[in-house]
């Protein structure tokens, strides 16, 4: 993917990502969501936080 | 430097905070997270306490297991600190106990870990099973909470506690206080700010990260390098799920919400406490005997339900 002077956020958007669930890191530390991406950056997403139901038994659902 | 922190201008920014309009870099995080942290140490620790530290494994709980040892360090008190690790048997729970090992090991913390079978005679998945052939209108999620924090207390009672310390962030709190207003459950709102009753039985809770935003531990887990899981439970459901997405909706659109909610409610219900735990009565279960508010405990209702849902 072309990331010359795109953000951290633009990113998010592009890929479907919530900054309210997730957290960047880029070439392994930390980023903001303001951060400028380079070519050769290497991004990964870290979920922090849960939206959805994710198994479990939701009852009133069936009931 | 890419992003320069826009607190101090010297180093690189790691976290956007919306709620300050700011990213800022490693220091000035860690400093505003040890700001909200220590003033919360400071009052609740005294000379010759023993603080159960309830580790799960995850970011939060390492975090404050982190914050323990570093307060111990650094303040010059006289207590010490075990961790407690309760053992679901949920598969998920098998990486964050290896992982909380690691912590511990690293730290030099005493460690013990029980599982919730050995307790009260079901694991988690076994509810699941449970709970998936039966008609209750109940989240795993329930079960799994309650059956925790009675384990929690038992174990760090048994371990000589004088008080427990849980990783819960301003995130979960603001989310339980919203869970306890749909509920319509003033008291146990009340309860979580007046100081548990310490007796015997119960003993006093103490939650260092209540006033640091669950972006913020992360971050902040991360960077330290802490042996942490990331990972979420497989099995999570709920009002409390619906509930998060809410209140991250509703912080997006107005950027420090969670926190102006956490201080006008904490400030509103602490001048109606009196009023709130007038007929707030700690009992003691008439079938098991620990603490309770009711004549039988929420862990003993809850066996007999699922007790009654085992096929004869």
């Amino acid at each position: 993917m072309k990331v010359q002077g795109i953000l951290v956020s633009d990113l998010m958007k592009r890929m479907g990502v919530s900054p309210l669930t997730h957290i960047a890191l880029v070439n392994g530390r930390p980023a903001p969501e303001d951060y400028p991406l380079k070519p050769g950056d290497v991004v990964r997403f870290i979920m922090f936080t849960v939206h959805k139901e994710m198994g479990g038994v939701d009852l009133e659902k069936t009931l | 430097m890419r992003r320069p922190c826009d607190r101090c201008g010297e180093r690189e920014a790691v976290v956007r905070i919306e709620s300050l309009g700011e990213s800022i870099c490693d220091k000035c995080l860690s400093t505003r997270i040890w700001r909200r942290v220590k003033p919360v140490l400071d009052r609740e620790i005294q000379d010759g306490d023993v603080i159960a530290s309830a580790l799960s494994g995850g970011k939060d709980s390492s975090l404050t297991l982190y914050y323990l040892w570093r307060y111990k360090k650094e303040s010059g008190k006289d207590f010490e600190i075990i961790a407690i690790t309760i053992d679901e048997g949920t598969c998920y729970r098998a990486e964050s106990i290896s992982k909380a090992k690691e912590l511990t090991s690293r730290l030099g913390v005493k460690h013990k870990i029980v599982k919730m079978s050995d307790i009260f005679a079901f694991s988690i998945p076994q509810v699941q099973v449970l709970l998936s052939k039966g008609r209750k209108k109940r989240d795993l999620c329930t079960y799994c909470g309650v059956f925790r924090r009675q384990a929690l207390n038992i174990v760090a009672r048994e371990e000589g506690a004088t008080k427990v310390a849980t990783g819960h962030n301003l995130d979960d709190m603001v989310q339980t206080l919203f869970m306890n207003l749909i509920r319509g459950d003033m008291s146990a709102m009340a309860r979580l700010f007046s100081k548990s009753p310490s007796t015997r039985k119960l003993i006093p809770r103490i939650r260092p990260l209540a006033r640091v935003s669950e972006k913020e531990t992360t971050v902040q887990a991360l960077l330290l390098e802490i042996p942490a899981h990331f990972g979420k439970c497989p099995l999570v459901s709920g009002m409390r799920v619906r509930v998060r997405k809410l209140l991250d909706d509703f912080e997006q659109k107005n950027p420090g919400f969670k926190e102006r909610a956490f201080k006008s409610i904490e400030k509103l219900v602490k001048q109606a406490i009196p009023e709130l735990t007038y007929h707030f009565e700690l009992k003691y279960c008439k079938q098991c005997g620990e603490p309770t508010t009711q004549e039988l405990c929420k862990v003993c209702q809850f066996k007999q339900e699922l007790e009654a849902m085992i096929p004869s």
